[in-house]
């Protein structure tokens, strides 16, 4: 049996993979802050039988990092994070990391994400609106003001790239502690949209397909192989 | 595969509700104090199949990891309370709020309603009231004779009677700002609700206190912009329509794999 069978297998499934993804990239093409994920291939198993037998892994390399078009909505509570850096977030599930800036008053008036988490002040302070504020403004260094005064400071955090993984919810997580470096200026009354390059959704869409059409042929071709042989050599006389 | 075509179904639904929330700010493009809406989007959860940081070797490690995510979900319909356009319309009992807050309606029950539309009428007794006859908080009775009535930047409301030198006071109008309007429950009828989310609401005479003063004789008009919507309607459509791409990507792959020969 020609192990080339499984080469073509294993790639079929690594395209599989990466339709899996480019649907997810796509599915989110309008989610604030998201950040799409990149499919890159490996080789697998090189040198585990012989030469000519590779398989193929995929991993969804880093985080596609590039920013979102920025969308003015006017109102108080959003932001959007103008370059590189992260809104912290406390989740159940622990701090994490958020590009997604439309931020409302949770029922407890602490300022907190679309599900409720709450948003990270300095030092992982929870930032409390007091009651009877008639204006809520965030500034473009994090200040939150109520009424003028100043309630608390967004953290605002830098992320080493290669360390982040996504985490549902617009949020990402962090395998290593936040980066030291100037924070980041934020952008009032709008909020930052998805990354995921619409036009290159499509082209993998058709890449992917395509090369799983090959792969199919391939696998086809070693079958048609195998029972020409089987005919030919195993037939009784 | 499978997991293509359902993410791509979950794309669908989100561009739905994109699209519904896009026709509810169309179809209110011209009513009076109408808020508008959009639709924010949240990623599922995600398939992790290799961690990140799993070892590769002796002394490597996989710097990323293989996570495939599920989809996307619709996370909230914040309403946006930029101010709409000011129309004049000269009508006495057309009131605008010029800034932050919101006009108190004592509604049926006897809870109180908030809105901006401030297209005010009298009812059969002389009492301010809204389109759907809800009093304005404050009971506010303008007298019967009355000739013209005068609403002042900071909500005093005079009544000229003929025969009086002096114009009759009527009452003051408060308004009400919240701390987070976007956390508002609408009723329709473009009335809102106080919620927790909300915060409780801060009365008092418009002009002071972060409140926006009065302007009479103007409408304040829906802050829908046709022009944005008409975007995000093409955008979500577009979406859609591409989501269904990766569905016939994914079916066409499926359908290689089961004529396989």
């Amino acid at each position: 049996m020609s192990s080339g069978i499984y080469t073509a297998a294993a790639g079929a499934v690594a395209q599989s993979n990466a339709l899996d993804v480019t649907a997810s990239n796509i599915a989110n093409a309008t989610t604030s802050g998201f950040r799409g994920a990149r499919v890159t291939f490996r080789q697998a198993l090189a040198t585990a039988q012989s030469v000519d037998t590779a398989l193929v892994g995929t991993s969804t390399g880093a985080v596609d990092a590039q920013n979102g078009a920025i969308t003015q909505t006017g109102n108080p509570l959003d932001v959007a994070i103008n370059g590189d850096g992260f809104f912290s977030v406390d989740t159940t599930r622990g701090v994490r990391y958020t590009r997604d800036g439309s931020f409302q008053l949770g029922t407890d008036g602490t300022l907190v994400t679309a599900d409720g988490n709450h948003v990270r002040g300095q030092n992982g302070a929870a930032i409390a609106i007091p009651q009877g504020s008639a204006q809520v403004a965030i500034d473009a260094d994090g200040t939150v003001r109520a009424d003028g005064n100043e309630v608390g400071k967004l953290e605002l955090v830098h992320l080493d790239r290669n360390a982040l993984t996504h985490d549902a919810d617009n949020l990402v997580a962090s395998k290593k502690a936040p980066l030291g470096g100037t924070p980041p200026t934020l952008i009032s009354g709008a909020i930052e949209g998805s990354n995921v390059n619409v036009v290159r959704g499509v082209v993998d869409l058709v890449k992917v397909s395509r090369t799983y059409e090959s792969l199919v042929r391939v696998i086809e071709g070693y079958h048609e192989c195998e029972s020409r042989a089987a005919q030919t050599l195993g037939a009784p006389k | 595969m499978l997991r293509a075509l359902s993410t791509a179904a979950t794309g669908m639904e989100a561009q739905q509700t994109k699209l519904d929330v896009t026709a509810h700010n169309i179809a209110n493009v011209s009513t009076a104090g109408f808020k508008k809406s959009r639709a924010e989007f949240a990623d599922l959860m995600y398939q992790v199949e290799r961690p990140a940081g799993a070892a590769t070797g002796a002394a490597t490690a996989a710097p990323s990891g293989t996570e495939v995510g599920l989809g996307v979900r619709v996370a909230g319909t914040p309403r946006t309370y930029t101010e709409g356009e000011l129309s004049q319309t000269g009508n006495a009992l057309d009131v605008a709020i010029q800034g932050n807050g919101f006009f108190q309606i004592t509604m049926p029950d006897g809870t109180t309603a908030y809105t901006r539309n401030g297209a005010f009428q009298l009812d059969a007794e002389g009492k301010i009231v809204d389109h759907e006859g809800h009093a304005l908080a404050g009971d506010l009775q303008v007298p019967p004779e009355a000739s013209a009535v005068t609403v002042a930047s900071d909500g005093t409301v005079t009544a000229t009677v003929p025969g009086a030198t002096e114009p009759v006071s009527v009452g003051q109008i408060q308004v009400a700002t919240f701390a987070n309007p976007a956390g508002l429950e609408p009723l329709g009828d473009t009335l809102f609700k106080a919620t927790t989310a909300s915060g409780s609401p801060i009365e008092g005479p418009p002009g002071e206190g972060g409140a926006g003063s009065l302007l009479q004789g103007s409408l304040e008009l829906s802050n829908v912009n046709v022009v944005e919507e008409m975007v995000d309607l093409i955008s979500g459509q577009r979406a859609y329509e591409i989501n269904t791409r990766v569905i016939k990507a994914a079916d066409d792959m499926l359908g290689q794999t089961a004529q396989m020969r």
